[in-house]
């Protein structure tokens, strides 16, 4: 796979402002692309954690970031705490999971990101990252 | 030398050098010993020595012993000057060497003078010494008594040494077996009166028939010189009145002889005192017999007395002739009548007419030689004639055994051509002697004759004695055995037993007291035993369990002896029909049949065998029992008796049935939960893939060719997950299968798969190893699958814990499939926490769990061992710093197959 960036092509919510998805189940990722972009959002993906992470770092104008929690290298959570660390002061990334795992449950400074069970309430989901982004 | 143990005989071959060197002293000592013998009169001895040879015969190894009376032995090569004595004699000790470890070392010798002693004596003496029958009938029968006197003696000696106690001090000193003390005692009750008996009578009937002998020679020889004193007196006397009134001169000779001399003299002749007798002699054609007679017999004469000589005349040297010489006073001149004797003059006079006389008689002259003076006395002569001065010295005062034959010391066979001779002064014959000869060969035959009868009744005697007293050892020591096994019974209660071949000759002393202090503790454990049995009586009748005893042959359980009456109680059945044959193995259910009888097969003793197996109610239905049963240790090759409890076990099967679901819901909770995280997936999927579906079609947007891949995404994802939820299907299975040959391998692949989803999410390698294939066991599949999967995710909980732990290493469960050639072996290994060492011995045991609160309930593995065990198997774990690993091991289903078969 020569580039795990995708330009959105559709019109965007907000020119400036992209999401991410990251799920190591990679067949799954262009269903996703195409589900986010019809949502009018610009929209990278990823199946990598660690590929993930660089990506936040490297592009400013990804505002929310939705990730898988068991994943097969870097555990969702974990990617979640090193992306907070290592962000700059003054860049506002808003998390969101997405698992198929109805036990997971977060806890102390992570107990703010929302949780989305598989299969994904699709409505909630748009709702909720437009939520994040109109702010 | 003295360091083995436990075995009554020596068995190594092997012999240290001071062994060798101790076998050699005791061989010197016996030939010391075997100088002292043991006269059993007419030259025949016993030799004692090797008996301390054989004293040992249960402390040294074979070729000690061996050596030892060979060297004890080498005395008979000097004493008998052939080597044969001394061979049968170490043939002797190599048999029993050999032979005596089987039986006895008496037994063994008795055996061998039967087998091989007394035909190489014959061929040995007889064949090749040519002794004549008698002397070697009677050597053979010596030699046999000899030989079983020594060993017995040995064995006496063994057992005085024994009573002293030496054990320890000196290492091992066997004991005797009461069959051997048996044997010894009977023959040593024989043999040694008898042989003592013979020592003291023998030599004095030697003596006494000696005596008789003598007084013979004694009579014959006084008679011999009365007759010839009084003769020469009487002629002298004749003669010198003959000479008186003859008108012969001196050197003239008168052939004319007056009738009275005629039938004594042959010739009458007057000498000078310077004539010489030899000068006579010679003018007669002869020579007188011995030089210094004839020089010196016609000097002046000391005395008047006639002289007796010997001459002979004309050409026949061997034709001796005696002459009178007679000093004779004549005119004042001395002069010497010389009167030849005919040759039967001397002859007639000492011959008794009418009286036998088997011997001779001789008259000897130091200086002119020994003369017989009776017909047959050829063969004697020489021996007289080569009688030694010191000989004839003695002979005057006692009888003197002469022979030509010399086989050393030893005069068994020589005494018969012997000769025995007596000798005295002739009283008017200064010069002369008279020697009484007579042959042993009459007595010695004689005293032989009643030697070997003797010899031949002690004999038959020792063998019969040896047969009955192998038979009654054989009886004694089997009731000594049961009488001291008893005893020790009663006084070591519930002690474990020596065997009963350590039932030794100290027990035959013992036992007196042993019986008597079992007799004092009979009454008490008689007591405590009627108590005993009354407590178990009510347990056996009371009690849920039923008690039974059963009789085991070659391993195999036979006839029912004993069963409880609380068998009617729990099965319905009376005592009477338990006891009916078959009606044990024709209860039992058929499907546990097989596992059943495997369990009890190949019954040893001390060992303990169970199974648990189901066991028709006389009603018809089936009680789950278990059944437990010990063979009682006995003696190898005696008869042996288990005995077993039955007990009720259909309530503990129910709750175990219980638990088993108990469990198999706890997994299955798990499994739901990692199930549905992976069933979330496609689900996920197929929603996107719907939705955008959906928004492409409000969109107008219906190309075909971007609905087609979404579609036969959806299909695909809901193939996955109806693979997903197919693989869940045993645990709607019940347990009520029947146990079938199921294939290890996809046994163990179909567990893989299902517990793989939640291998995956742990990132959990599973790795399968097959190193035999195509392995079957018989087994219930849905069980089977469930003791795999439970391995599994106990190795992947331990994964778990040990990522927890902070080791991040990649997990891998290793799962290998082998077979022993009866088994299978099913080898869970990961790589996990492993078990702690104090925990292992635990695993198995019921609500042992190391997992939190409602992960588990804790009878997983104790489940898993109970369906294993069932299954006829094994379930085993061990643990290590690389992690823990689960062996299941179940009989292979040809194997089971073949064994019913």
């Amino acid at each position: 796979m020569n580039s795990l960036l995708k330009g959105g092509s559709a019109q965007h919510f907000h020119s400036s402002s992209s999401i991410l998805l990251i799920d190591d189940e990679y067949e799954i990722l262009p269903e996703y692309q195409e589900f986010f972009e019809l949502a009018g959002f610009r929209t990278f993906t990823c199946a990598d954690p660690f590929q993930g992470m660089a990506m936040v770092l490297e592009t400013p104008d990804i505002a929310v970031v939705i990730t898988d929690l068991r994943m097969a290298h870097l555990d969702g959570i974990g990617m979640i705490k090193d992306l907070r660390a290592s962000l700059p002061a003054g860049r506002d990334v808003h998390f969101m999971i997405l698992t198929g795992d109805a036990s997971s449950e977060l806890c102390g400074d992570l107990a703010d990101i929302p949780i989305f069970l598989k299969p994904a309430d699709t409505d909630a989901l748009v709702a909720a990252i437009r939520a994040v982004l109109v702010c | 030398m003295l360091n083995r143990r436990w075995t009554e005989f020596p068995a190594t071959w092997a012999i240290p050098l001071k062994e060798l060197l101790i076998a050699l002293l005791l061989g010197v000592a016996g030939l010391f010993l075997n100088t002292f013998e043991l006269k059993l009169g007419w030259g025949m001895n016993f030799v004692l020595g090797n008996a301390l040879v054989y004293v040992f015969v249960r402390v040294l190894a074979p070729q000690s012993l061996v050596l030892a009376v060979s060297v004890s032995s080498i005395g008979s090569i000097i004493l008998w000057n052939h080597p044969w004595g001394w061979i049968v004699s170490v043939c002797e000790a190599v048999f029993i060497a050999v032979v005596a470890p089987r039986t006895s070392p008496v037994r063994s010798v008795v055996l061998y003078w039967i087998v091989a002693g007394a035909p190489l004596l014959f061929l040995f003496y007889g064949g090749i010494l040519k002794m004549d029958q008698l002397s070697l009938a009677l050597v053979v029968a010596k030699q046999i008594a000899n030989g079983i006197l020594n060993v017995v003696l040995g064995e006496i000696m063994y057992v005085a040494i024994l009573s002293r106690n030496p054990f320890g001090k000196f290492g091992h000193w066997p004991k005797i077996r009461v069959e051997c003390f048996t044997v010894m005692l009977f023959m040593g009750t024989v043999l040694i009166p008898t042989t003592v008996y013979m020592a003291l009578d023998a030599p004095s009937r030697e003596r006494a028939t000696m005596d008789a002998v003598n007084r013979n020679l004694e009579s014959r020889m006084s008679v011999a010189d009365a007759k010839l004193s009084a003769w020469v007196d009487s002629r002298t006397m004749l003669l010198r009145g003959y000479a008186d009134n003859s008108q012969l001169r001196s050197g003239q000779s008168d052939v004319r002889l007056p009738k009275a001399f005629l039938a004594e003299f042959q010739k009458i002749a007057f000498l000078a005192p310077n004539q010489s007798l030899a000068a006579f002699a010679s003018a007669e054609g002869g020579s007188v017999i011995g030089a210094t007679a004839a020089k010196a017999d016609l000097s002046p004469p000391t005395d008047k007395r006639a002289r007796l000589v010997a001459l002979t005349l004309g050409q026949a040297r061997s034709n001796v002739h005696f002459a009178l010489v007679v000093p004779h006073v004549r005119n004042g001149k001395v002069d010497y009548i010389v009167a030849i004797l005919r040759p039967a003059t001397l002859h007639d006079l000492v011959e008794i007419p009418g009286q036998h006389f088997m011997g001779n008689i001789f008259v000897i002259s130091p200086a002119q030689g020994t003369f017989a003076l009776t017909r047959f006395a050829s063969n004697a002569r020489s021996l007289v004639n080569s009688m030694s001065r010191s000989q004839q010295a003695t002979a005057f005062t006692k009888p003197v055994l002469l022979s030509e034959v010399d086989y050393g010391r030893a005069i068994m066979s020589d005494l018969r051509d012997s000769q025995i001779v007596r000798v005295r002064p002739i009283a008017a014959l200064p010069e002369w002697q008279v020697a009484s000869v007579l042959p042993l060969q009459p007595a010695v035959l004689k005293a032989r004759a009643g030697q070997l009868l003797h010899f031949l009744a002690l004999i038959a005697f020792v063998f019969l004695i040896g047969l009955l007293a192998s038979h009654m050892s054989l009886k004694a020591s089997k009731i000594l055995r049961r009488v001291s096994q008893s005893a020790a019974d009663l006084t070591q209660f519930g002690r474990s037993q020596p065997s009963s071949d350590q039932i030794f000759i100290e027990e035959v002393s013992e036992i007196s007291g042993t019986i008597a202090i079992a007799a004092a503790s009979f009454g008490r454990e008689r007591g405590a035993l009627a108590s005993y049995q009354r407590r178990l009586n009510s347990i056996a009748q009371h009690a849920p369990i039923i008690v039974y005893a059963v009789d085991v042959a070659n391993g195999e359980g036979t006839d029912m002896t004993y069963i409880s009456p609380s068998l009617e109680k729990m099965m319905g059945y009376s005592t009477a029909e338990g006891l009916t044959a078959n009606w044990w193995s024709s209860s039992i259910h058929p499907d546990d049949y097989e596992h059943c009888m495997a369990q009890f097969s190949h019954l040893e003793p001390g060992k303990v065998y169970a199974a648990e197996y189901r066991l028709r109610h006389k009603n018809g239905h089936y009680v789950w029992v278990y059944d437990t049963l010990s063979v009682e240790p006995t003696a190898q090759g005696a008869e042996q008796e288990a005995v077993g409890i039955i007990m009720d076990i259909s309530e503990r099967k129910a709750s175990e049935d219980q638990l088993l679901q108990s469990d198999k819901m706890a997994s299955l909770g798990r499994m739901i939960s990692g199930t549905a995280h992976e069933l979330n997936q496609p689900l996920n999927f197929i929603k996107l893939a719907a939705s955008n579906l959906r928004e492409n079609a409000v969109r107008g947007r219906l190309e075909a060719e971007r609905f087609i891949p979404k579609l036969e995404n959806v299909v695909a994802q809901v193939e996955r997950a109806s693979a997903i939820l197919l693989q869940m299907r045993i645990f709607g299975r019940t347990s009520k299968e029947a146990p079938s040959a199921i294939n290890i391998q996809s046994t163990v692949e179909s567990v893989i798969l299902m517990a793989e989803p939640q291998m995956e999410l742990d990132g959990t390698q599973v790795v399968t190893e097959v190193k035999a294939s195509d392995i079957h066991v018989w087994a219930f599949p849905v069980m089977l699958e469930q003791v795999l999967l439970n391995l599994f995710i106990n190795a992947n909980d331990a994964i778990r814990s040990r990522h927890e732990a902070g080791d991040s290493a990649e997990g891998e469960i290793k799962i290998t499939i082998d077979s022993n050639g009866r088994s299978a072996v099913i080898t869970v290994a990961d790589n996990g926490a492993g078990i702690a060492p104090d925990v292992l011995p635990k695993i198995f045991e019921p609500f042992f769990t190391t997992k939190p609160p409602k992960e588990g309930t804790g009878l997983g593995l104790s489940i898993s061992y109970g369906i294993i065990r069932d299954m006829g198997g094994m379930l085993r774990a061990k643990s290590s710093r690389r992690g823990a690993r689960f062996i299941i091991e179940l009989p292979l289903a040809d194997a089971i197959a073949t064994e019913a078969a």
